[in-house]
C-alpha cells in the first residue's frame, strides 16, 4: 500500500501520469478501481493517467457519470473510463456490454466500482481518494495480485 | 420526405417519425411511458437496459401514432455516437438491418448535432449563422452553426458537464435526483450574491468549460461550514443553491455572448436537458438582449434526448447523400481538434 497527500489537481495528476507512462511502456492490460466522495479528484486522476498513456490531446477526458463508459484510443491500447454510479443492478453491466470492453490491450478505470466488485471482479489496483482535515486529498493505492503488486512497486510516488 | 428516427445513445430509447425535417408526426421516449408506468417515476438506471426490449415495440408505436406504415418511410436515421457503445449498438444495428431489408437510406447521426437540430423543429427557429450550446448531463459543447449541417465545435467541457455539476451538487446537499430542477427550485428562495463561488473561464479567448472546480468549491463550502449541512437551515442551503446556479449561468452566458459576438451571430440557441432550466434561459435572454442577440430554446419535450431531433438531423444528411453502409460502426467519443476552434 502506498499513500500520498495532494494539495492541487496537478499533484493528483502527476502520479497518475507516471502510472500511465509505465503502463504504456510495458504494454500492461490492467484494471483499476477508483473510490471516494464526489469532488475528490477521481476524474482528475484519470486525466493524468491519460496524459501518461499519451492519448491525443484532442480527446478531452471528461466525467463518464452520464455516459457510463468513455473509450479512448491510446496507441496500441485503449483507455476505458467507466463510472457505475448510475447503475443499480449487476445485470446492467451486461447490458452496457462491459465484458466486450475490458480485457486485452485495455486499461480499464472504474469509478464507483462496487457493483462490479459484487460480481467477483478483481481489480489490479484499488485507489481510494478522501479529504483530510485540511481539505487536501489523501490518495491511497492498494494492489491486488501479482500484476497489481508489480505495477505499484514500479511506481515512484 | 418521411424519416424514421431512432435514438439509443444512453438512457433513453426513443423513436420518432418526422416529415421534411420539421413536422413531427410522432415522437416517443420509452422511459417516459413504460418505465414510468411500471415504476411510478422515471428510473434512468433501468432505462439503460431497456433498449433491446423496447426498440421494436416503440417503432411499431411510433408508426401507428404517425398513422403510417413502413412502406411510407423514405429513410432511417439513428444515433451513431457519441454515447455508450452497448446502448448505441442496439439502435444503430436495428436501424442498419431495417434500412438494408427495406432498401432505405440510413443516416448515422451525431447525437450532439441532433440536439442542435431540435431548434429547427421550433415554429420560429434561429436564423443562420447562429451559436448553439448543447448542455446536458453528459455534454457542454458550444457550436458555431454557419448553415444547415455546418457545425463547428468552438469549445466543450474539460471535466464535468454543466448538468452533471447540478446533479452532483444536489447530491452533496441532500437534494433529490435529478438535481437540476431541485436546485433551481431551492435557488428561488436564496440570494445568488450571498456566497460567491468561483467562475472558471479558462482564459478570455477559450470557449472551453470547467465545472469540476466549482463542484469542489461547493463541497469545500459544505465541508468547512458544517452548520450548513442538510436539514439545519433551509435558507442557507438556498443561498448555496442560488450561488452555485448563478456561477454556472454566469459562465455559460458570458461564453455564449462572447462566441456570438466573435462569430457575428444575431441568434443563440440552447439545446439539451439543461435548457429546461428557465432561470438560465431567462437570464441569458436578458443579457443577450443588451447585445441585440436573440435566444432560442426548445420546448420541454425536446430538451432531453428524443428521436425527433435525430430524424430532423437525419433528413438533412440523407438529402445531402451523407449515408451509412453496413460496415459503419458506432463510436464512443469525438476528438476535438484545435483547428475547429478557429
Amino acid at each position: 500500500m502506498k499513500e500520498i497527500i495532494s494539495q492541487s489537481p496537478e499533484q493528483t495528476q502527476e502520479p497518475a501520469r507516471r502510472l500511465g507512462h509505465y503502463i504504456r511502456e510495458q504494454h500492461l492490460s490492467c484494471a483499476m478501481a477508483l473510490t471516494g466522495d464526489l469532488g475528490c479528484g477521481k476524474t482528475c486522476f484519470v486525466q493524468g493517467l491519460a496524459g501518461g498513456l499519451e492519448i491525443e490531446e484532442g480527446y478531452y477526458i471528461t466525467s463518464p457519470t452520464f455516459t457510463i463508459m468513455n473509450e479512448y484510443p491510446a496507441g496500441k491500447m485503449r483507455l476505458c473510463h467507466l463510472d457505475l454510479y448510475r447503475l443499480s443492478d449487476p445485470d446492467e453491466l451486461e447490458y452496457i456490454g462491459i465484458e466486450d470492453q475490458m480485457g486485452q490491450n485495455s486499461v480499464t478505470v472504474v469509478e464507483w466500482p462496487d457493483l462490479l466488485i459484487e460480481t467477483g471482479f478483481i481489480f489490479d489496483l484499488y485507489i481510494h481518494f478522501e479529504f483530510d482535515a485540511d481539505f487536501n486529498r489523501k490518495i491511497t493505492f492498494s494492489p491486488s495480485g501479482q500484476a497489481g503488486t508489480n505495477l505499484l512497486s514500479n511506481l515512484s510516488l | 420526405m418521411r424519416i424514421l428516427g431512432i435514438e439509443s445513445s444512453c438512457d433513453e430509447t426513443a423513436v420518432a417519425v418526422v416529415e421534411d425535417g420539421v413536422r413531427i408526426r410522432s415522437s416517443i421516449v420509452a422511459s417516459q411511458v413504460s418505465t414510468h408506468a411500471i415504476y411510478g417515476g422515471v428510473v434512468p438506471e433501468l432505462a439503460s437496459r431497456m433498449h433491446l426490449e423496447a426498440i421494436d415495440p416503440l417503432v411499431d408505436q411510433a408508426l401507428m401514432q404517425a398513422d403510417v406504415g413502413l412502406n411510407d418511410i423514405d429513410g432511417i436515421a439513428a444515433t451513431q455516437g457519441p454515447g455508450l457503445i452497448g446502448a448505441l449498438l442496439v439502435g444503430f444495428s436495428y436501424a442498419k438491418a431495417l434500412a438494408w431489408a427495406r432498401h432505405l437510406p440510413l443516416a448515422g447521426v451525431n447525437h450532439l448535432e441532433a440536439h442542435i437540430c431540435s431548434l429547427q423543429l421550433l415554429d420560429n427557429p434561429p436564423g443562420f449563422p447562429f451559436i448553439c450550446l448543447v448542455v446536458s448531463g453528459g455534454h457542454t459543447n458550444i457550436y458555431h452553426v454557419k448553415e444547415p449541417g455546418a457545425f463547428t465545435l468552438m469549445g466543450q467541457t474539460r471535466d464535468d458537464a454543466a448538468g452533471e455539476a447540478f446533479d452532483k451538487v444536489a447530491k452533496m446537499m441532500g437534494l433529490s435526483y435529478p438535481g437540476g430542477p431541485a436546485i433551481e427550485a431551492l435557488a428561488q428562495k436564496g440570494n445568488p450574491e450571498k456566497i460567491k463561488f468561483p467562475r472558471s473561464m479558462l482564459g478570455k479567448d477559450s470557449f472551453d468549460f470547467s465545472f469540476s472546480g466549482l463542484k469542489s468549491a461547493v463541497a469545500r463550502h459544505l465541508h468547512e461550514t458544517p452548520e450548513m449541512s442538510p436539514d439545519i437551515d433551509d435558507d442557507r442551503l438556498a443561498h448555496v443553491a442560488a450561488g452555485f446556479q448563478m456561477a454556472v449561468i454566469d459562465v455559460l452566458s458570458t461564453k455564449l455572448i462572447a462566441a456570438a459576438k466573435k462569430k457575428k451571430c444575431a441568434d443563440i440557441g440552447i439545446a439539451g436537458g439543461v435548457s429546461a432550466n428557465r432561470t438560465f434561459v431567462d437570464i441569458l435572454s436578458e443579457r443577450a438582449e443588451q447585445h441585440k442577440i436573440n435566444v432560442f430554446s426548445p420546448p420541454l419535450s425536446l430538451c432531453g434526448d428524443n428521436a425527433a431531433m435525430i430524424a430532423a438531423r437525419g433528413w438533412e444528411m440523407i438529402r445531402n447523400n451523407q449515408v451509412c453502409g453496413l460496415a459503419d460502426d458506432v463510436y464512443s467519443r469525438i476528438k476535438f481538434t484545435v483547428d475547429d476552434a478557429n
